[in-house]
């Protein structure tokens, strides 16, 4: 009698609950299996009905900054930003930002209704840059249970295996934030890593945070902003970002380029070389400081996410944005190229909107004058999305472009590793502040490791040049 | 019926017409079938009966039925319409110019009884059903595309329910000496102007022709008051009155009802310019619309689709109201394989008043077939990103034979959907504002639309049989290589027998894409396939190893 009377609210009860999430169906549906309707009391049926269908967004990422570069780098990011959402150095919705087409919840989550946190995690073992950030005025933007500072605070000493082996012991505490930070957000889509890899945390805390992260999330994707070391001699850059006056850096390096290469989904390639002939080329900086070049990083680092942050037709996940460009599972190593484009003295041309039909013209003039080589064993092209600028944000420059590409070249700066790293290691140079640490106490072959991961990565892009790759990617497995 | 309606004068003159035979006699041919001028069709044809009864009256036979009252006589004036159109055009040249000249102007003076009625009013002032325009009757016959919207079904609760009748064109009704297109203008001015009058909603909106009223009323007097019917002069007229109503048209579509913005919304819905937002319903309403509909698969679409549209739009109730999906299950064989809901799955919306104009139910057909293709393109090249990041969970080390089919899969998907967005949509829609925002008429507003509506149908291909079959196919083999490489382990799939006649398929078919799009491009040139094929074929692969792919298989 009871289930009699029952049934017609569970029925519609069943309705409402088939809109909602599949955990929830499940929840239910084994809750149905599990009773004996005779019995079934409409009571317990309550608090699953309860729930709004629940959407998956497209694409919301944590930001981990990881070291010096990393947090310096992110700090720039963040206040990009927050300039081009309208959000005050507090968190708080400024009241010019009444546009409201944005979409904030790529970075940031609300905690009230104008509060604005980002999803960031500010991880460094020496306490310098932190304590900038912290002191700055955006101080209060940050979740402070997201700020984790080691607490001897005597940092990795530039030692890869240093930052490794405390990222090991510091695991579960810096885990508990990541894993806090990853159940807050409804449609997490991956992690993004800002980091350098020449110095000791960004690259051996980081690499250890990655391997973590591959296997605790091995459904997220995890992409990096990795910043290489100038591969000018260290002299003469002293001025710019990158640790290269340090000794070890092509150890540090290539112990993380294996992490890169295995570990991460993919890789934007912050090569300091590159940054700094934009820097002169086309920002005409001469010599660019260390904010500048910072400065620059974060607009490669912002505009690379606007199509995510905007609503657009298109690339709207990083997933869309990142899966065309890379084919095949290692090569994920993408080059950034950034320019402001300036027309002239030619007004008339400035104020016209870049459109369509200028990129289709930009393309055909690329192909005609063979100005890039592609892929022979697949198709290949250039994309071009157009975005919308922030509104709130008044550049010099009307229109600026940027560049993602995979391109084969970058092995180049691979090989270049692997040279330094074997001119380091014949002479053994410097390899007891290694041996020191537990995992190079008993050999060096976790080095020798990840020269053969480098090496293979390099011969795979050279085979990616070639029209068999496939015959070659066959082989290998 | 007795022959009430000829007045004593004519029925004079027509006697004494009468003693000439010949024309007796012409009058006896003209009435044969096959020479009868009007149309057997039409609700009560005002030809046959009445034409014998004019025989009759001028062999004077019924002469004495001739009206006694003056006011019977006025009463019975306004029938001669068609009739004496009708007699003037038997009669032809060879009548005597006086009776013809009398016969045209009567004639036209109940004309101008009509159109004053008709232009000023835009009511029709027709008891004898002889005036060309004439009220729509739902589901009847050929209907002339008017200004008025389409009935709604009962669940819909849109803003636009036009009060207005409706009224249709009827061709065959025009005297012949208006032609078809002026007929058109005066029909669409009384049709705007019942629109203004009786949907009364913005207060602006009224008395469009009310400043000019006694001006026009002047005017069309003293057409009527002439001796003659004067073409051209009357072209004139009706010319500078439909300007008048148009322009207060454009500016009540462009700036009170805000065009553009709707236009904008139309764009983000069926054209999916809002990208994020279909993404979610893409992946939300994937269980459900992935299967041949059930009776409850449209409510959960809607549920789910609405809240997509709250969590993206958030505060943009406005137009979640607006916009709804329907899953139409289709009615055929029970045999037959029914197909799933992403095939049945149309955007139904509601076009505020009066915007209808424009957005007509037919174009909003249009824009859903747009919308159709598109939705697949976008479902499969989500589906497809999924399998990248599939693949790579399943920790696949090197390149394979199966990552490089998805590469080329997602090649192609990933450039058509940049074509259709960026080169297609984009494009016609950066030119059709600003078309709008030269245009100064609503004849150039809904030109505009047109070419626009036009353009995109023809660049997304949906109108070429040929390119949209090869286009389906391709999208479906991409579709079953996703659900094969879901539902199998990365190495019994990439060995199977499955993946290589995936293969085969998918490489036929672009093939033959891309050796369609070619011979099109090479008869009709059009800007929109070379940006295409600029795409597909820019490092030259498929025009150099396009026949060579099948050869991999």
């Amino acid at each position: 009698c009871l289930f009699g009377n029952t049934f017609p609210r569970i029925r519609e009860r069943f309705n409402e609950s088939q809109q909602s999430s599949g955990r929830e169906r499940r929840a239910r549906k084994s809750l149905c299996l599990n009773r004996n309707p005779k019995i079934l009391n409409p009571i317990p049926i309550e608090p699953i009905v309860l729930t709004v269908l629940t959407v998956i967004m497209p694409c919301e990422m944590i930001m981990l900054q990881l070291g010096q570069c990393g947090n310096q780098i992110g700090f720039e990011f963040w206040k990009k930003l927050c300039a081009e959402h309208g959000i005050s150095p507090e968190g708080i919705l400024e009241e010019h930002a009444t546009e409201g087409t944005d979409r904030k919840d790529v970075f940031f989550y609300q905690a009230d209704d104008e509060h604005y946190i980002p999803r960031s995690v500010l991880l460094d073992l020496e306490p310098r840059v932190i304590n900038n950030i912290m002191n700055s005025e955006y101080k209060k933007l940050y979740n402070p249970e997201n700020v984790y500072l080691a607490k001897d605070g005597g940092g990795a000493g530039n030692n890869w295996a240093s930052g490794y082996s405390q990222g090991q012991k510091l695991y579960e505490e810096v885990f508990d934030i990541i894993d806090r930070e990853a159940d807050g957000s409804d449609s997490l889509e991956g992690f993004v890593l800002t980091h350098s890899i020449a110095g000791g945390t960004g690259s051996g805390m980081g690499s250890y945070i990655l391997e973590r992260l591959a296997d605790r999330y091995p459904k997220k994707l995890v992409q990096t902003y990795s910043v290489f070391p100038n591969q000018e001699t260290s002299s003469d850059a002293l001025s710019s970002v990158g640790v290269s006056d340090v000794v070890v850096q092509p150890y540090n390096s290539l112990l993380t380029l294996k992490r890169l290469t295995r570990s991460a989904d993919c890789v934007v390639v912050l090569d300091n070389t590159a940054l700094n002939r934009i820097a002169t080329d086309r920002l005409h900086i001469s010599n660019p400081t260390f904010s500048q070049i910072n400065e620059l990083v974060s607009t490669i680092m912002s505009v690379s996410t606007t199509t995510l942050r905007y609503p657009s037709y298109m690339n709207n996940d990083l997933i869309g944005l990142i899966a065309p460009l890379i084919p095949t599972p290692n090569l994920h190593f993408l080059m950034t190229g950034y320019t402001p484009l300036t027309t002239a003295a030619d007004t008339q041309a400035a104020i016209r909107k870049t459109t369509v039909l200028d990129v289709h013209k930009s393309l055909q003039r690329i192909r005609e004058r063979k100005l890039a080589g592609f892929i022979p064993w697949g198709p290949a092209s250039i994309q071009v999305a157009l975005s919308r600028k922030s509104p709130y944000v008044k550049t010099a420059h009307r229109v600026s472009g940027l560049m993602l590409a995979n391109h084969t070249s970058i092995s180049s700066l691979f090989q270049r590793a692997l040279r330094d790293y074997d001119k380091l290691r014949k002479r053994e140079a410097f390899i007891e502040q290694f041996r020191k640490e537990e995992m190079f106490a008993d050999g060096l072959e976790e080095m020798d490791d990840s020269r053969e991961v480098v090496q293979r990565l390099v011969d795979e892009y050279q085979a990616a040049t070639k029209p068999d790759y496939l015959t070659w990617g066959m082989q290998q497995s | 019926m007795p022959l009430t309606w000829i007045e004593s004068a004519e029925l004079s003159i027509l006697h004494r017409r009468r003693v000439r035979g010949h024309h007796h006699r012409d009058l006896a041919l003209a009435l044969a079938p096959p020479r009868l001028p009007s149309n057997p069709s039409s609700p009560r044809s005002p030809g046959r009966g009445m034409l014998h009864e004019l025989l009759l009256a001028l062999s004077g036979i019924p002469g004495q039925s001739l009206p006694p009252s003056k006011e019977k006589l006025e009463w019975a004036e306004p029938p001669m319409l068609p009739m004496a159109t009708k007699f003037s055009q038997l009669f032809g040249r060879g009548t005597s110019p006086r009776v013809h000249e009398h016969i045209t102007l009567s004639r036209t003076k109940v004309l101008y009884k009509q159109l004053l009625a008709w232009l000023l009013q835009g009511n029709l002032f027709d008891p004898y059903e002889e005036f060309f325009i004439v009220p729509a009757q739902p589901g009847r016959g050929h209907t002339t595309p008017g200004l008025h919207p389409p009935s709604m079904t009962q669940e819909d609760t849109s803003t636009f329910k036009s009060k207005a009748k409706r009224y249709r064109l009827k061709a065959e009704m025009v005297p012949g000496h208006i032609s078809l297109k002026l007929a058109e203008k005066i029909f669409f001015i009384g049709e705007s102007i019942q629109l203004f009058e009786t949907d009364r909603k913005l207060e602006v909106q009224g008395s469009v022709l009310r400043e000019r009223e006694t001006e026009v009323y002047e005017k069309l007097a003293a057409l009527r008051d002439l001796r003659e019917f004067r073409v051209v002069e009357f072209e004139r007229f009706v010319d500078s009155v439909r300007e008048t109503a148009s322009r207060h048209l454009h500016s009540l579509l462009l700036e009170r009802a805000d065009l553009k913005e709707e236009l904008w919304i139309a764009r983000n819905f069926f054209f999916l310019g809002r990208g994020e937002l279909f993404h979610t319903f893409i992946s939300s309403a994937d269980g459900y619309l992935e299967q041949a509909p059930s009776a409850t698969t449209q409510h959960d679409v809607r549920q789910t689709f609405s809240a997509a549209c709250r969590s993206i739009l958030q505060d943009d109730e406005k137009i979640t109201k607006k916009i709804k999906v329907n899953v139409v299950i289709p009615n055929g064989d029970e045999s037959k394989v029914k197909p799933i809901g992403w095939k049945c799955l149309t955007l139904q919306y509601s076009v505020p008043w009066p915007l209808h104009l424009i957005l007509s139910e037919k174009s909003l057909e249009d824009y859903n077939r747009v919308f159709q293709f598109l939705i697949t393109v976008k479902r499969t090249q989500l589906l497809l990103h999924k399998m990248w990041a599939l693949q790579k969970w399943r920790k696949a080390e090197s390149f394979s034979f199966v990552s490089q089919l998805r590469t080329h899969m997602m090649f192609v998907v990933d450039n058509l959907q940049q074509y259709f967005m960026a080169d297609v949509l984009e494009t016609q829609f950066s030119v059709l504002l600003k078309k709008l925002d030269q245009s100064t008429n609503f004849e150039e507003l809904r030109q505009a639309h047109d070419i626009f509506l036009t353009a995109v149908s023809t660049q997304t291909f949906i109108d070429n049989n040929a390119v949209a079959q090869c286009l389906n196919e391709l999208l479906s083999v991409c579709l079953q290589f996703c659900r094969a490489i879901e539902s199998n382990s990365e190495q019994s799939f990439s060995s199977s027998k499955a993946v290589s006649s995936l293969a085969l398929i998918f490489s036929r078919q672009s093939g033959l894409l891309f050796q369609l799009l070619t011979s099109l491009r090479n008869h009709h040139s059009g800007s929109h396939l070379t940006q295409l094929l600029l795409r597909i074929d820019f490092n030259r692969f498929f025009s150099t190893h396009g026949h060579e792919v099948a050869s991999i298989v």
